[in-house]
C-alpha cells in the first residue's frame, strides 16, 4: 500500500476545519505542490460532499418514508397486501427487496437482496425484528442430529444462510457470528466439512463479511458437501420469506415477483426423499397459491411458511 | 466517538462497529466512479483486508481530530486510489480523461484499456447507474484522445498522475517554454490560491462546493479567482506572453 501524502487524520481535520491555521497552510502547500496529494485531497473532499448530500437527502424523507423503489414498486402494489404495509408503516420497519430479474435471480440472490430497513450495526436484526428473530420454529434437535436426513440438514441450513446473507445486508456482526454458529453446528458431523467450517469462521469472526459472490461459493460449496441442492435452495427460500414477513415486506409476496416466481419454480424439482417431499409439498403449493391472501393478514402468511419450515426441517 | 488526542482501546470492535460507515463510504466509493457492481464489491472487500491486514492501523491511527465519517472517507479514498492503481498496473488515464471526472475516467478505462465497443461501455456504465444520457456520455468519448487498447507508460515515470503524452493532453501549438513560463507563474501564487484555481478551472467544481470545502466564503470567492485569473495574465504578458496566448495557457489542460 502507498502512504499517504498527507497525514489522513490530518487531512481529515483540516476537511472538517478542524486543523490550525498552521496545519491548514501546511497542507495546502502539500496539495498545492503534489499530484498525489492533490488527487488524495479531491477524492476524499469528494466523498465527503456526497456523504453530507446523502445525508441531508435522508434527513429531508419524512419519517417512514418509503425506501428506493424498483420496477415491482412501480408496477403497483397488490391490493391485498394493504394490511403487510401498514403494519410495516405502523412499526417503522421497511424490508428493500430488491427485485432483480428472474433470469439472474438465483435463490440465493434472493437472500443477497433482502434488506431490512433500520437494520444496520451489531445487534440491529435484534432491536428491529426482536431477539427471537432468527427463531424458525422449528425443534431445535429434531432434523440436526446425525441420524437424521440429510434432505433436514440441508434444508436447515438453507435457512441459516438466508439469515447470514440478511445479516450481511445489516452489518450485523453479532447476528452475523450467530448465523455463522448455527450453520457451524450443522456441519459438525459431515465428514471433510473442517475447511469450510474454517472458511464460514472467518466471516463471523474477522467482520469483513466477503462479497456476495464470495458467499455464494460458500454456498454452493455447503450444497456440493450436504449433496442435496434442492433442499438448501428451498431452505435459503423459506428463510428468506420468514424474514421478509415478519418484518412486514410486501414486494417479497407479490403473486408475479421474483420471489414467488422462484417458489414456483423451486416446486418442480426433484425433492428426495419422497415421502419427505410428499408432506412439504403441499404447504408449498399453499403458498405459491396464495391461499393465504384470502385472509390477509400478516399471521395468516407467517403460518404458511412455518408449516413449510416445520414440514421440512424433519 | 473518541475523545481527540485518545487513541481507540480495542481497534478491532472499532472497525466493527464502524462497519456500516465503511460501507457507506465504500458505495460512494463505487458510485462515483462508476463502478460495476462486482467491481464495487471487490474494492469494498479488498479495501476491508487492506484495513483487517494492517491490524486495524487505520483505528489505531486515530486520535479522534475529526469525525469518523471525514477519517473514513480519506482512508478508503487513498485505499482506493492504491486499488485502481493496483488493478490498472502501468495504465494511467489520459489528461482529458481526468479532466471529464471520474466517469470520464472510467469510459475511457473501458475503451482503450478494456477494449470494449462504445456501445457496451455505456451499457457498464448504465448498469453501475451512471446519470448521464448515452449522448453525453458519446459526447464525452469523442473528446477521449485516441490511444492503444492497453497504454503503459515507462516504469521510471510511473507516479499515478495522468497520462499527458497525447493529442488531447497538448495545447495546440503550446511549446514547453510557455508551459514552463506558465508554471512559475503558478508558483507565484499562494498555496491556496494555487488549489482553488485547480479546482476550479481544472476539476471544474463549483464555487460553492470549493467554498464547503475550503470553508471559504462564498460570496468574495468569485471575486477572488477572476482577480487571481487577471493577475496569471499579467504575469505571462510580463514574461512575454501575449494575451490570446495567456488566455489559451489558462484553459489548458496541462496548465495545472
Amino acid at each position: 500500500m502507498s502512504a499517504p501524502q498527507i497525514e489522513p487524520e490530518l487531512l481529515a481535520a483540516f476537511l472538517d476545519g478542524a486543523a490550525s491555521p498552521a496545519e491548514r497552510e501546511s497542507v495546502l502547500r502539500t496539495i498545492a505542490a503534489s499530484k498525489d496529494a492533490y488527487a488524495e485531497f479531491l477524492e476524499a473532499s469528494a466523498i465527503r460532499r456526497e456523504l453530507e448530500a446523502g445525508e441531508a437527502h435522508t434527513a429531508q424523507e419524512p419519517p417512514g418514508a418509503e425506501p428506493p423503489t424498483d420496477i415491482a414498486t412501480r408496477r403497483g402494489r397488490p391490493r391485498y397486501l394493504a394490511p403487510l404495509a401498514m403494519l410495516a408503516a405502523a412499526s417503522a420497519v421497511f424490508v428493500v427487496f430488491r427485485n432483480t430479474p428472474a433470469s439472474d435471480a438465483g435463490v440465493l440472490t434472493i437472500a443477497q437482496s433482502t434488506r431490512i430497513a433500520g437494520a444496520t450495526g451489531s445487534g440491529s436484526l435484534s432491536r428491529v425484528l426482536g431477539a427471537q428473530w432468527d427463531e424458525p420454529g422449528w425443534s431445535v434437535t429434531r432434523g440436526a442430529a446425525p441420524t437424521r436426513e440429510s434432505s433436514a440438514r440441508a434444508f436447515r441450513s438453507g435457512v441459516r444462510f438466508a439469515q447470514l446473507e440478511v445479516a450481511v445486508n445489516a452489518s450485523d456482526s453479532s447476528a452475523v457470528t450467530s448465523a455463522v454458529g448455527q450453520l457451524q453446528e450443522l456441519l459438525n458431523d459431515v465428514l471433510g466439512s473442517a475447511p469450510l467450517s474454517a472458511r464460514l469462521d472467518v466471516l463471523g469472526k474477522t467482520g469483513a463479511f466477503g462479497t456476495p459472490s464470495d458467499r455464494s461459493e460458500i454456498a454452493q460449496q455447503l450444497k456440493l458437501m450436504l449433496d442435496d441442492e434442492a433442499w438448501f435452495d428451498l431452505g435459503v427460500w423459506a428463510g428468506s420469506a420468514q424474514l421478509a414477513a415478519k418484518s412486514g415486506q410486501d414486494l417479497f409476496f407479490a403473486a408475479d415477483g421474483v420471489a414467488m416466481t422462484q417458489l414456483t419454480q423451486l416446486s418442480t424439482r426433484k425433492f428426495e426423499p419422497a415421502e419427505l417431499w410428499s408432506s412439504v409439498s403441499e404447504p408449498v403449493r399453499a403458498l405459491a397459491a396464495g391461499e393465504w391472501r384470502a385472509s390477509g393478514d400478516r399471521e395468516a402468511l407467517l403460518e404458511a411458511i412455518r408449516q413449510i419450515l416445520n414440514a421440512a426441517a424433519g | 466517538m473518541t475523545a481527540a488526542g485518545v487513541p481507540i482501546a480495542d481497534p478491532q470492535r472499532a472497525f466493527v462497529e464502524h462497519l456500516p460507515v465503511i460501507e457507506r463510504v465504500i458505495s460512494v466509493i463505487a458510485r462515483r466512479h462508476a463502478l460495476s457492481s462486482t467491481d464495487a464489491d471487490d474494492f469494498g472487500s479488498w479495501a476491508r483486508t487492506r484495513i483487517i491486514d494492517s491490524d486495524y492501523a487505520a483505528f489505531r491511527k486515530f486520535a479522534g481530530r475529526s469525525s469518523m465519517s471525514t477519517y473514513l472517507s480519506v482512508v478508503l479514498g487513498h485505499l482506493f486510489l492504491d486499488y485502481r492503481n493496483s488493478v490498472w498496473g502501468r495504465w494511467r488515464p489520459s489528461v482529458a480523461a481526468t479532466r471529464l471526472g471520474p466517469v470520464g475516467v472510467r469510459l475511457e478505462g473501458l475503451l482503450h484499456r478494456d477494449g470494449y465497443t462504445l456501445r457496451e461501455a455505456i451499457e457498464v456504465l448504465r448498469s453501475a447507474g451512471v446519470e448521464q444520457s448515452d449522448v453525453e456520455l458519446a459526447r464525452m468519448a469523442a473528446k477521449l484522445p485516441l490511444r492503444q487498447s492497453t497504454t503503459e507508460v515507462p516504469l521510471e515515470v510511473v507516479d499515478g498522475t495522468p497520462h499527458e503524452a497525447d493529442p488531447a493532453g497538448t495545447e495546440p501549438g503550446g511549446g514547453e517554454d510557455d508551459f514552463a513560463i506558465l508554471r512559475s507563474a503558478i508558483n507565484e501564487l499562494s498555496a491556496e490560491d494555487q488549489v482553488l484555481m485547480r479546482m476550479r478551472f481544472w476539476d471544474d467544481i463549483s464555487v460553492a462546493d470549493i467554498s464547503r470545502t475550503l470553508r471559504i466564503d462564498q460570496k468574495p470567492l468569485y471575486r477572488r479567482i477572476e482577480a487571481i485569473e487577471l493577475k496569471l495574465r499579467a504575469l505571462l504578458t510580463e514574461r512575454g506572453v501575449d494575451r490570446e496566448r495567456a488566455r489559451d495557457l489558462l484553459s489548458s489542460e496541462v496548465a495545472w
